[in-house]
């Protein structure tokens, strides 16, 4: 591997990844264009997007359920990318996801016991005479009383769900969690249960977390660092205590600015982002987001801007900051 | 028991359907109940006797007792009749499942052979099939499974391309779970409800197709009581003997019906299942 010397900190890396699929008369979308990150081993990356930047494509490609049309991801140095048959089998014991919606990730018909053991089986690393212990071990990793092994997804609370979800993705001990929006579908109590059993598991066990969501606040509060996409590119790559105070990138700044805060000021007007996100099946030659932004010059529309380092640590993809 | 006359109470219809059927099967295994005569004792001196007390169907070209020829055609109808279901569900799911999960140059396969099979007329393709290996019972089964199972496939097929989408498929792949598995488990197993659905109001329909290649003289043979075949023997008679096509029609029209209206209610069944 050439660039082996760079990827010594991340444990898990994508390198210039783009995805496009097909669409309808011949048209292509672009749902990754040229992404480039990784996530850092034991620590936190959040990535943030309005819906449909491509953001939930990504996670699919790094967790290889996937295939980038062009680019390479790789995993403790090892390329990943094109994987197939038993080698991917044992890849995606490293890696496990926990998906967006915790209703739609279970079989109808399958009690959370044996969601959980299906799993612990798969990989045949447990004896069966063990089996049941461990179920019981992961349940309460994820703070469920034993009994919910008898219970069916649809008899669960949404908070409950997403935690048999994490006990499931813990099973085959992996090193990294991709969490597809895992806590936009709860309410406000169950997040905050879900985020610290992640929080937790992350301390005991060192596993490094890719966490997707929409929500600025909760990401830059929750993750290490922070990546920003915008119509399938990344625009921003940052430290999270850093978003609130020096974001560059017009994209991230008006972000901030749409944050609800029960301290903020209602008599003041709320700035928006002007206009529609353009269509990803139509992809604009310049910079994705000159449209809408109040720096745009000339050149944005012509060039597409590269993410250059603007401060040690601080990646940002735009020529007018 | 409490749960079970809670639930004959609530499906009425459908347990009287579920009697019936069991009843016909009863008479299937055990058709000395009805009629203590043999089916093929031929008796010349009452050849095309009207119904009567001691024939309450009449008797045929042959003497024999209609009858009993009607219960002991029950046996010959309604097991090929499973067995047919049977097998183009067993070809036809297991082709869709495989040719639908896996895609590509394999699903292009197997359904353009589909698609070739479903062109043909079915009962003339199955006829030039049974025209090649010969005459029999088994060899019309075969022909009819052979021009029957593209619709399960179809079936097996669309529902396995929605279920493969889904999220729980994408973590069993990444919880390690083998193909063999995930195919067993999750693409037959949900699309199970539907395809029995049809495969339950098709009981009825291959029992009459059965009965089509046996009246055209594909299928059974003489002196087999088969309902088909009993049809194409009275049919010379009709005029002085109608009774030899009434009484195995109504039997074909009586069985047929209750299995195409327990598939119906089984539907209707599941899919109050699945919305609750």
């Amino acid at each position: 591997m050439s660039e082996g010397a760079e990827e010594n900190k991340g444990i898990l890396t994508a390198k210039h990844v783009t995805k496009q699929f097909p669409a309808a008369k011949g048209r292509i979308l672009t749902a990754c264009e040229d992404v480039s990150l990784e996530i850092e081993k034991g620590r936190t990356l959040g990535i943030v997007g309005e819906s449909g930047c491509g953001k939930s494509t990504l996670l699919r490609m790094l967790c290889g359920i996937e295939k980038p049309s062009s680019g390479h991801i790789f995993f403790q140095g090892w390329e990943i990318t094109n994987l197939r048959g038993e080698e991917r089998r044992q890849m995606h014991r490293h890696i496990q996801m926990i998906f967006q919606d915790p209703m739609e990730a279970f079989h109808p018909a399958m009690r959370a016991g044996e969601i959980i053991e299906e799993s612990i089986r798969n990989y045949a690393a447990v004896p069966k005479s063990e089996r049941a212990s461990r179920e019981r071990e992961l349940l309460k990793a994820v703070d469920l009383p034993e009994s919910f092994a008898d219970r069916y997804p649809h008899q669960m609370s949404g908070g409950q769900r997403q935690r048999v979800g994490i006990a499931r993705a813990l099973a085959p001990d992996p090193e990294i969690l991709l969490c597809d929006e895992a806590t936009s579908a709860l309410d406000v109590a169950a997040q905050k249960n879900v985020l610290d059993i992640l929080s937790r598991l992350q301390r005991e066990r060192e596993i490094s977390i890719g966490f997707v969501s929409h929500d600025l606040a909760l990401v830059s509060s929750f993750a290490d660092r922070v990546a920003v996409m915008y119509l399938g590119h990344v625009v921003e790559i940052l430290d999270a205590e850093d978003v609130a105070d020096h974001a560059l990138h017009p994209y991230t700044k008006a972000m901030l600015d749409s944050i609800f805060d029960i301290h903020m000021d209602f008599s003041r007007e709320i700035p928006v982002i002007r206009g529609e996100a353009p269509s990803p099946l139509n992809m604009p030659p310049g910079c994705p987001f000159c449209d809408r932004c109040s720096k745009a010059c000339e050149d944005c529309r012509k060039k597409k801007p590269v993410l250059r380092e603007a401060e040690p640590g601080h990646f940002v993809a735009c020529e007018e900051v | 028991m409490k749960k079970r006359s809670a639930f004959i109470w609530k499906h009425k219809v459908f347990s009287v359907l579920l009697l019936l059927a069991f009843l016909i099967l009863l008479i299937v295994i055990f058709p000395e109940i009805l009629t203590s005569k043999d089916p093929n004792a031929a008796v010349m001196m009452d050849a095309l006797q009207a119904p009567s007390r001691a024939h309450p169907f009449g008797t045929d070209k042959l003497g024999r007792d209609l009858f009993a020829r009607v219960v002991y055609g029950a046996r010959t109808s309604v097991p090929t009749a499973f067995l047919l279901v049977f097998l183009i569900f067993s070809i036809g799911s297991f082709l869709g499942i495989i040719a639908g999960y896996f895609g590509g140059f394999i699903d292009a396969l197997i359904m353009r052979i589909a698609d070739i099979m479903i062109a043909f007329p079915g009962l003339v393709l199955a006829m030039a099939i049974v025209g090649i290996l010969g005459p029999n019972l088994m060899n019309a089964v075969l022909a009819i499974a052979a021009v029957s199972w593209p619709k399960y496939a179809r079936l097996a097929r669309s529902l396995v391309l929605k279920i493969r989408q889904r999220d729980y498929v994408a973590a069993a792949v990444l919880t390690g779970s083998r193909t063999g598995y995930i195919l067993r488990r999750y693409m037959f197993r949900l699309s199970l409800p539907t395809l029995i659905v049809t495969a339950a109001t098709d009981i009825g329909k291959m029992m009459l197709e059965m009965a089509a290649l046996s009246f055209l003289g594909f299928g059974a043979q003489p002196p087999t009581p088969e309902w088909g075949l009993m049809l194409n023997e009275g049919r010379s008679y009709l005029q002085i003997a109608p009774w030899l096509m009434i009484y195995p029609g109504l039997a074909m029209f009586l069985v047929v019906s209750v299995f195409n209206l327990i598939g119906d209610s089984l539907r209707d069944l599941l899919d109050t299942a699945q919305e609750e």
